[in-house]
């Protein structure tokens, strides 16, 4: 390397320290906060920016940009009321033993019905009932359709017959209050009823002469089943326990009672629920 | 080599300056005055505008310079811009109009340099500003509320024997642009002053709301960059802004960062380590989660949600409930050192909450789950594929999300039909949730039924409550806010809920004219999904003497309010965003 080549290498590699040595991120915030100082207000401010960048005190100052335009207009998030794209129709998955779901609703979901009900059409091997019920509040006939199984079995019905049917829709989103039941002339059918309260449940199981109560406020216990649907004596079940009595099966699947004050947050909508399904099989 | 090769060179050089260096300076000055660029306003925004209203300038060369109001009037003083440069001011707080029934025209004039832009004007009005819009009030009016500090995090920090420097991003309501930020270690002790700037501003929206209906009206937001100077790492510090007016914010406290390795500069309780390199679960060196590539950022809080939905739902969340819901999150009113306002929301949906067939092959759909998490423990065995079938939520987390590379960073919901509890939704309180309203009726199914119950379950997961610090009452209507039952499912209700549950009906369905005739929801607008800011007015309960009787204009039912009979005096607002926690899924759920 000839002498004139290495004064230039030289002071290249001093000219590149330097570089490199100003833009290191502790001499960059340092230039940041005094150029900070420069537009402060007050002596004091500027004596402290000055004293921030002498010290090195402003690690990252760097990374904040520089925002020519700072102001901007908060816009909350808003939701379209529209109506999602129906899915797919629901159906009973394979192997599914009992199924009670509804899949179409009256034109007043809140309006609820207990009586007769006539079969207008049924599809899916079965599993889908459409029942026309009388006229409503609005003096319109209505519609109820629900997918049922009992035990692998479709509930024996035909097109034309008349059924027994109660259907009822909470009202309110946090205190359970929700009924669909379904029997044929037979006595077959399904029950789910689910029911909330501040105190202990009582709740009656319509169309299979039932009652179900929560009977103790301790976490463990029992819900208690009366009426002609299960005889003279009463039965008691815990939360995932089933008996069959009388040619009906009644199950627990939920019972939540209050045992005292929940910690924070681990409450919501009602302290006590009920939530008990009876099936009759065909 | 090179290096002592160029000192023996430079050695070599003349000792004193070449004779061409002094006319190159004086060259060079003559230069600068010359060339000084005239700092230019094209408009303020607004033109007019009270005391503690932020003005945005906007203009040319701008950066380096001052703002002088009042311009050549006796009152005239410097002001405080924004971040080095005169982007933006606090309009004074003793600016007035000329008399109660005259307006006043002040003169802004931009200085940079010793060079003054032209005079812009800029008008105090003589009247009381309307009560309808995010704007102060005039000086003659309603008092400015004092400025609240929301969050402080770091914009960096450096480690020495002697303690930590740290860079503090201090955020809040009301901050005025110019609002000075002091620190103590004691509260005993009055907080000392620090270098403080501006950094942004976010002005609110009301929806022409009147801000007598808020007893803590929020302007706008607004941060400012603090530097504490050398202290002990770890050290407790109590945080104060003071507005132009000299009325200071109560204290925040914050802790200073401990070590380098578990900086967690936005709060967000992941730690920067991992939100830059990645989390290693098992640390073998392998990334297990690339939090970058999934858009972290160590300066802006992220929020992960794996999201597992139940098949054959009547109604499933899809990419519009998703999309609003990371929307809400994303403008939330929190200031960033980035340009990104808010928070990251992540949300992985793309799992379902399966079970193997004991004939093999996966079942993805139960009739029923038990939260199983917390307080509501059932006291059966549940049998996922029985009659009908019944699945825990433990069992089907414990099958389908990898807690082991993930449960330090995700929260987890499962999005299924019904809860053996009942309810349409549950959380843990700290990273676990379940979403099931799919059986409560068709007025559910829409989109916006969908992200409130996300917000109001991931909002649980964040440790916000039905009533701000409690759980009771559960429909205060100044709560402004999804987590109240005033707001969730607000127009899937039977009308007659409606007209019980008051809430500030204009703010939900972000309209002003906004009513609800007779309980039916108000049609064809949008509704607002968000937490609250705490603006809301206390509501006195109803006695003898007097109370409140109703929010915005819908009549308050005392009874539906509180049921209970608890409440012996008033129902307050709570602010929900400053209030979030995001330690759910580093302590596993466990509660505070």
């Amino acid at each position: 390397m000839t002498p004139r080549a290495r004064q230039v290498a030289s002071a290249g590699l001093i000219a590149l320290t330097i570089a490199v040595g100003c833009r290191s991120p502790e001499r960059q915030a340092a230039k940041a906060a005094r150029d900070t100082s420069q537009t402060a207000v007050t002596p004091e401010q500027k004596q402290l920016w000055q004293d921030a960048a002498d010290k090195g005190d402003a690690p990252g100052l760097q990374r904040v940009p520089v925002v020519q335009d700072p102001v901007a207009q908060r816009t909350r998030s808003q939701v379209p009321g529209g109506q999602p794209k129906p899915g797919p129709p629901i159906t009973i998955p394979p192997g599914t033993e009992h199924e009670l779901r509804i899949v179409v609703y009256p034109d007043d979901p809140f309006e609820s019905y207990t009586g007769r009900a006539t079969v207008a059409q049924i599809e899916q091997n079965g599993d889908f009932i459409e029942l026309q019920l009388p006229p409503g509040a609005a003096g319109k006939p209505r519609t109820l359709a629900l997918l049922v199984r009992i035990d692998t079995n479709r509930l024996p019905v035909k097109v034309g017959e008349v059924v027994e049917v109660a259907y009822q829709l909470r009202r309110n989103p946090q205190v359970p209050n929700d009924v669909i039941a379904i029997r044929n002339s037979a006595g077959a059918g399904i029950g789910h009823v689910m029911q909330g309260a501040n105190v202990l449940v009582q709740a009656v199981i319509p169309l299979f002469a039932l009652n179900a109560r929560q009977i103790d406020n301790q976490p463990t216990a029992p819900v208690q089943f009366t009426g002609a649907g299960v005889g003279p004596k009463p039965v008691d079940l815990t939360v995932g326990q089933t008996a069959l009595v009388n040619g009906l099966t009644v199950r627990v699947l939920g019972s939540i009672v209050a045992p005292g004050k929940a910690p924070p947050g681990l409450t919501e909508g009602s302290p006590f629920t009920l939530n008990v399904m009876v099936w009759r099989v065909p | 080599m090179f290096f002592v090769s160029a000192v023996r060179r430079h050695r070599h050089r003349p000792a004193s300056p070449p004779g061409y260096w002094l006319p190159v300076v004086l060259l060079g000055a003559v230069c600068l005055a010359a060339c000084s660029e005239t700092p230019v306003i094209t408009t303020l925004e607004p033109t007019e505008g009270r005391a503690h209203d932020v003005v945005f300038i906007k203009g040319t060369d701008l950066d380096g310079a001052e703002i002088v109001w009042d311009f050549g009037k006796p009152g005239q003083k410097v002001i405080p811009g924004g971040y080095q440069g005169a982007y933006m001011f606090s309009v004074p707080h003793d600016a007035a109009p000329q008399t109660p029934t005259a307006a006043r025209k002040y003169s802004v004039v931009v200085r940079k340099g010793g060079v003054d832009s032209k005079p812009m004007p800029f008008t105090v009005p003589a009247m009381d500003g309307p009560d309808n819009i995010a704007r102060p009030p005039g000086p003659n009016s309603r008092m400015f509320p004092k400025a609240r500090i929301d969050a402080v995090t770091l914009v960096g920090a450096t480690f020495e024997p002697g303690g930590v420097r740290a860079t503090l991003y201090v955020q809040g309501a009301n901050l005025d642009v110019g609002a000075i930020v002091s620190i103590t270690d004691n509260l005993a002790t009055t907080p000392v002053p620090v270098a403080t700037t501006s950094h942004r501003v976010l002005r609110n929206q009301w929806f022409e709301v009147s801000d007598d209906e808020f007893e803590y009206p929020i302007y706008h937001y607004s941060s400012t960059i603090a530097i504490p100077g050398l202290r002990p790492a770890g050290q407790r510090i109590w945080v104060v802004a003071t507005n132009l007016d000299n009325v200071p914010s109560e204290p925040f406290e914050y802790v200073l960062p401990t070590d380098a390795t578990t900086i967690d500069s936005d709060g967000d309780s992941l730690p920067d380590d991992w939100e830059t390199g990645g989390f290693d679960a098992e640390g073998d060196g392998v990334v297990d989660v690339d939090l970058q590539a999934l858009g972290a950022d160590p300066y802006r809080r992220d929020v992960f949600v794996e999201l597992d939905v139940m098949e054959t739902l009547k109604s499933p969340p899809g990419k519009p409930v998703f999309d609003a819901i990371k929307d809400m999150f994303a403008s939330a009113p929190i200031l960033n050192v980035g340009n990104a306002q808010g928070i990251n929301l992540v949300i992985d949906a793309s799992g379902k909450p399966c079970l193997e067939k004991p004939t093999g092959g996966d079942k993805c759909e139960f009739f029923t789950i038990h939260f199983d998490i917390g307080f509501q423990v059932p006291t059966g065995e549940p049998n996922p594929f029985g009659k009908p079938s019944e699945v825990r939520f433990s069992t089907l987390k414990e099958r389908n999300f990898d807690d082991n590379r993930r449960g330090k960073i995700y929260h987890y919901g499962i999005w299924g039909r019904h809860q053996g509890n009942s309810k349409s939704g549950f959380s843990d309180m700290g990273d676990d949730f379940v979403i099931t309203f799919d059986e409560l009726g068709p007025t559910y199914y829409k989109p916006r039924s969908g992200v409130e119950a996300l917000a109001h379950e991931l909002g649980h997961d964040l440790r916000q409550l039905h009533s701000g610090g409690a759980d009771y009452p559960n429909m205060k209507p100044n709560y402004l806010g999804v987590m109240s039952y005033t707001w969730l499912f607000r127009t899937a209700w039977d009308p007659s809920v409606r007209l019980t549950r008051a809430t500030c009906v204009p703010m939900y369905y972000a309209h002003p004219d906004a009513v609800e005739l007779s309980g039916s929801f108000y049609p064809n607008v949008n509704t607002i999904v968000d937490y609250s800011e705490g603006m809301g007015r206390p509501l006195k309960k109803p006695t003898p003497a007097g109370g409140s009787t109703s929010m915005c204009g819908t009549a308050i039912d005392w009874a539906t309010v509180d049921p209970d009979a608890l409440v012996t005096d008033e129902v307050t607002d709570f602010p929900n965003w400053p209030s979030l926690k995001f330690d759910g899924p580093q302590g596993n759920g466990s509660l505070p």
